[in-house]
């Protein structure tokens, strides 16, 4: 339709609104004279109006008339007074004639209900009656009775007698921690009972949690409506409703990432009402705060362990609050029940499945006062707690005997309470203020070599920890040593490597190897790692799938084995999506390898498919500076380099700069490894000069940091080529010799990058006229080059048309003959 | 820019202004329970979840807001994205396959699927295609949660007016869902 015929047609439909209905037929005709179709549509218009008004405006006007039962007699209850309403019934307490009882009786609250809106209502009360528990309240009778001439449906629930919240229960009766901990435990199982049979509450939180005047717990308001009880907790304000309704949403459900099961937001606010109990307050300390400020506070803050409230709350206890109210899904207890044993296990004595979560909690923290050095170091440490998770459980499998768990723990607190020293010393700690992260990782560095460990165990442990927290810093020299001490522990004690340490020091030491560019050996080690861990975990364990990616990245860097990263990342990906959670970031970075193993062996189609999906899913759903959609997005980037599409290139990577800055600050290894991709991409697109600038930054930034490894020669070597490209060789040729000497420093002697920077000394040195200096550079680059990369190679191939073109500068036309026919024509 | 006598909701940070999110709060809870009856039963946001989803992204959006019913017609569209979006995903859902069984609050017989939220949506994206305006009536007071005094206030325009245009946007509506 025609905005104008529209508008024709509404002008007369109001009209006409003001006549009586008889009148209309005739008036609208009269109208619209010739325009038959005008007319039509009128009074098309005007009929639809009379059906519709009432279907559309019954709603708000049956929710006006949901009016007090009090005193009325419905079904041989007698209505004693209202307790509360909610969505679409409204509670009652209740006289129940036969049996003599007192119940709750939950009313249909709408005067002339849908068959629809009856049938769910009636659902409801089967469900409910489907749950038989001792902690969710029963529902004990159901029907439906004549109520100002409509069915309405009805049914009625055991009653809560002098009903109190859970937490006001804690707090009059002024429970120890023992106690809270036999007051929870039914509640668990009554969630528990619920997930088993497909029904999540939604809405657990100390307000539907009620003790009742035994002392027994009842879970109620399965997400339907306010229950008895209800009026106990009326006293919150509005805003306070809202804010205690929001301190127990799990952060997925607050960002809305929350798709498929949603047992673990259950189980997050099963964690925040534990915490609550045990250190007497909430987790979240934004009673005073704005809501946009408490949302905030929500979504960044790690709340401290509740120990820190309530000294009497054991450190297994904080961890097992942690794990429960942990920010990833998967990293909460699968079930209630699983939560339940944890705790038991905590009751009688026995190590705990939960970790120590110190490490993230307080990094997390840190981590938004200073936001430049700690992303990278951030992410070492969650590797470091998620480790322990993992290690514990391959250990807990191994740990028959009582003594060998008993050892264990003991390890594990030594471990751990190193750590908690380390972390509490880089969260400003006793000195007050704020410490740089490297500054306490140096710290812990030189803590470890001068203390002396108990067990070789807790070394190991500890060492493995600073290793991968250097390795975020990017000191990788230092982690290196403290890895392979690590290492070297590990043989020399003999230690099984079913305890799951060989597999995360393999894995950290890969990592270091694999950034210093020592591939082979990084690559032996990854192998390591999975082949034990296949043992020791599966084939189809999350660990497993993990070493399976870990090796997949590596040799995609190396280059040589798409067709097995393919594989191995193929692999991976079915098991992350045998997870819960069926998409989740790994998924995203599974299908990430996949596109750029695709694109490595040449199916540019599948891989350009590939990359697609892979963002479509990380923009789906991942929040926009999600590490694992940023990773997608470098990639894709990357691999549209590889294809000479630099403008796409350019676009993607412009995106990403401001993604790492906003996350990592400027001058984080991440965000300046993005910038020499940019720089390099300007360069190729001819923008030379801003290309330079780029990389000034780079360098700047890498110096700042105390980074010298090969990140900071090659953006380095990027400068150097900027400038002479630019036509000032003379600008370039000092930063070119320093390079080198830092190439010749800091890298293996054989990796490829030592012959590309001689190469572009040499290049710098001919253009200056330095022709015997040029001679020697290009040489040894060109010996370099050709014996680990070989002679047809690209980069290999640019030495020789940069030796010819000295020669024929020289001149000395023999020699450039000789090169000349070298070269093989690969050289763009 | 002046440095002094600047509007007090220009603060230049993106933030809504607190003190204005305050007086507006009960507002936007009402009106949130208001939509999440005419949502699906096993709608997975529960009416303080859509409000705190949509003061999420009303946090995030970069626009200032005037007066009050600038925020409450922000409010209002912010909120018709939400649910059209979470309808979207259960679509894909339901597709996907595999329902858990979720207890929740209903409804009055209403807009009980996804489809027809998105049916509704569909037609609201017609009626705007021709009637800007109305469309606006309809977002208000559907997405919104408003009465017509409240539209009429939001939208500068005469109660009468905001009546009859209610009508006619309604019956275009029904013809439209109609086919």
């Amino acid at each position: 339709m025609l905005p104008e015929t529209w508008q024709r047609a509404r002008a007369v439909f109001e009209q006409a609104l003001d006549l009586e209905a008889g009148e209309r037929d005739a008036w609208v005709r009269d109208q619209c004279g010739a325009d038959a179709a005008l007319a039509g549509e009128v009074l098309a218009l005007l009929r639809l109006d009379a059906e519709i008004q009432p279907v559309l405006d019954a709603a708000p006007v049956l929710r006006a008339r949901d009016h007090d039962l009090a005193g009325a007699t419905i079904a041989g209850f007698q209505v004693r007074r209202r307790l509360g309403s909610g969505g679409m019934g409204t509670v009652y307490e209740a006289q129940q004639e036969r049996p003599q009882r007192t119940v709750a009786l939950k009313v249909l609250a709408v005067q002339f209900p849908s068959e629809r809106a009856r049938r769910r209502f009636e659902d409801e009360a089967e469900i409910l009656a489907r749950l038989r528990h001792p902690g969710i309240a029963q529902v004990l009778a159901a029907g439906s009775a004549r109520l100002d001439c409509a069915d309405v449906p009805w049914f009625a629930m055991e009653l809560v007698e002098e009903p109190r919240p859970i937490d006001a229960f804690v707090r009059e009766q002024r429970l120890d921690v023992a106690g809270v901990l036999a007051l929870f435990a039914p509640v668990l199982d009554a969630v528990h009972c619920a997930h088993q049979h497909g029904v999540i509450h939604r809405d657990l939180k100390p307000a539907n949690v009620l003790v009742d005047r035994r002392g027994h717990v009842k879970l109620i308001d399965f997400g339907i409506a306010s229950l008895a009880g209800r009026d106990a907790v009326d006293r919150c304000t509005r805003t306070g409703e809202i804010l205690g309704t929001l301190a127990y949403m799990s952060p997925e459900r607050l960002e809305r990432k929350s798709l498929g099961d949603e047992t673990p937001a259950d189980i997050y606010a099963l964690g925040v009402m534990l915490y609550e109990l045990l250190a007497g307050r909430s987790p979240f300390a934004f009673a005073e705060l704005p809501p946009a400020r408490a949302m905030a506070e929500l979504l960044a803050a790690d709340p401290a362990p509740p120990s820190r409230c309530n000294l009497a709350v054991p450190v297994e206890l904080d961890w097992i609050v942690t794990k429960a109210m942990a920010r990833e899904a998967g990293r909460r207890y699968a079930s209630a029940t699983e939560f339940q044993a944890d705790i038991e296990r905590f009751r009688r004595n026995d190590p705990v499945a939960a970790g120590p979560p110190s490490a993230t909690y307080r990094l997390r923290k840190l981590a938004w006062r200073h936001r430049v050095l700690l992303g990278a170091a951030a992410t070492a440490f969650a590797a470091v707690t998620t480790g322990f998770v993992v290690a514990m459980v391959g250990w807990s499998r191994v740990a028959t005997a009582e003594h060998q768990a008993q050892r264990k723990a003991a390890t594990l607190r030594e471990v751990n309470r190193f750590q908690e020293s380390v972390l509490f010393d880089a969260s400003g700690g006793e000195r007050g203020g704020d410490v740089l992260l490297v500054d306490a990782v140096d710290r812990a560095a030189a803590a470890i070599d001068e203390r002396q460990f108990g067990d070789p165990v807790a070394e190991i442990g500890a060492r493995r920890a600073v290793g991968n927290a250097l390795l975020g810093c990017g000191r990788l020299q230092d982690a290196e040593r403290h890895l392979s001490r690590a290492a070297a522990l590990l043989a020399e004690h003999n230690i099984d490597p079913g305890e799951g340490w060989q597999v995360l020091v393999d894995e950290a030491l890969a990592k270091v190897h694999e950034k210093q560019g020592k591939l082979e050996l990084a690559e032996r080690e990854a192998r390591r790692a999975l082949a034990v861990s296949i043992t020791i975990y599966g084939d189809g364990a999350d660990t497993t799938a993990i070493e399976r990616h870990n090796l997949a990245t590596l040799l995609l860097e190396r280059g040589t084995g798409h067709a097995e990263a393919l594989t191995l990342a193929t692999h991976a990906l079915r098991a992350f999506e045998r997870q819960p959670r069926s998409v989740d970031e790994r998924t995203i970075h599974a299908r990430t390898l996949i596109a750029s193993a695709l694109a490595g062996l040449g199916r540019l189609d599948e891989a350009e498919a590939a990359f697609t999906a892979a963002m479509a899913e990380a923009e789906q759903y991942l929040p926009p500076d999600h590490a694992a959609r940023l990773a997608t997005l470098d990639a894709w980037a990357g691999y549209l380099f590889g294809q000479r599409r630099f403008e796409a290139a350019h676009e993607r990577l412009v995106a990403l700069v401001a993604a790492r800055e906003r996350v990592f600050g400027a001058h984080h290894p991440k965000t300046l490894s993005v910038q020499s991709s940019l720089a390099a991409t300007q360069g190729e697109l001819g923008r030379y000069a801003d290309a330079e600038a780029t990389l000034r930054r780079v360098v700047a930034g890498f110096d700042a940091l105390g980074v010298h490894g090969i990140e900071h020669v090659k953006a380095q070597q990027s400068l150097v080529a900027t400038i002479r490209r630019q036509g000032r060789a003379a600008d370039a040729e000092p930063l070119a010799r320093e390079n080198r000497a830092d190439a010749a420093r800091r890298l293996p002697s054989d990796h490829w990058l030592v012959g590309v920077v001689a190469k572009e000394h040499g290049a710098c040195l001919r253009e200056l006229g330095r022709f015997e200096e040029a001679e020697q550079a290009l040489l040894e680059g060109h010996a370099l080059l050709e014996r680990i990369i070989g002679a047809d190679d690209y980069r290999t191939q640019r030495v020789v048309s940069e030796l010819t073109a000295l020669y024929e500068a020289w001149p000395r036309q023999k020699e450039a003959e000789k090169w000349r026919r070298k070269q093989t024509g690969h050289e763009r | 820019m002046a440095t002094s006598g600047s509007a007090p909701n220009e603060r230049g940070d993106g933030d809504p202004d607190p003190s204005l999110f305050a007086a507006v709060e009960h507002e936007l809870h009402a009106l949130a329970a208001n939509l999440m009856r005419t949502e699906r039963a096993n709608h997975t946001l529960q009416p303080t979840a859509l409000l705190h989803e949509a003061w999420l992204r009303l946090s995030r959006n970069d626009r200032r807001w005037n007066d009050r019913e600038h925020f409450v017609r922000t409010a209002a569209r912010t909120m018709r994205r939400v649910l059209i979006e979470h309808a979207r995903a259960r679509m894909r859902e339901k597709r996907d396959g595999g329902n858990r069984l979720t207890l929740s609050t209903d409804l009055l017989g209403r807009a009980e699927a996804p489809e027809d939220l998105l049916a509704v949506e569909h037609a609201i994206e017609a009626l705007e295609a021709v009637d800007p305006e109305l469309a606006r009536i309809v977002e208000l007071r559907v997405f919104g949660g408003l009465d017509h005094p409240a539209i009429a206030a939001a939208t500068d325009r005469s109660l009468r007016t905001v009546e009859r245009g209610w009508r006619a946007a309604r019956a275009f509506l029904a013809r439209h869902l109609r086919g």
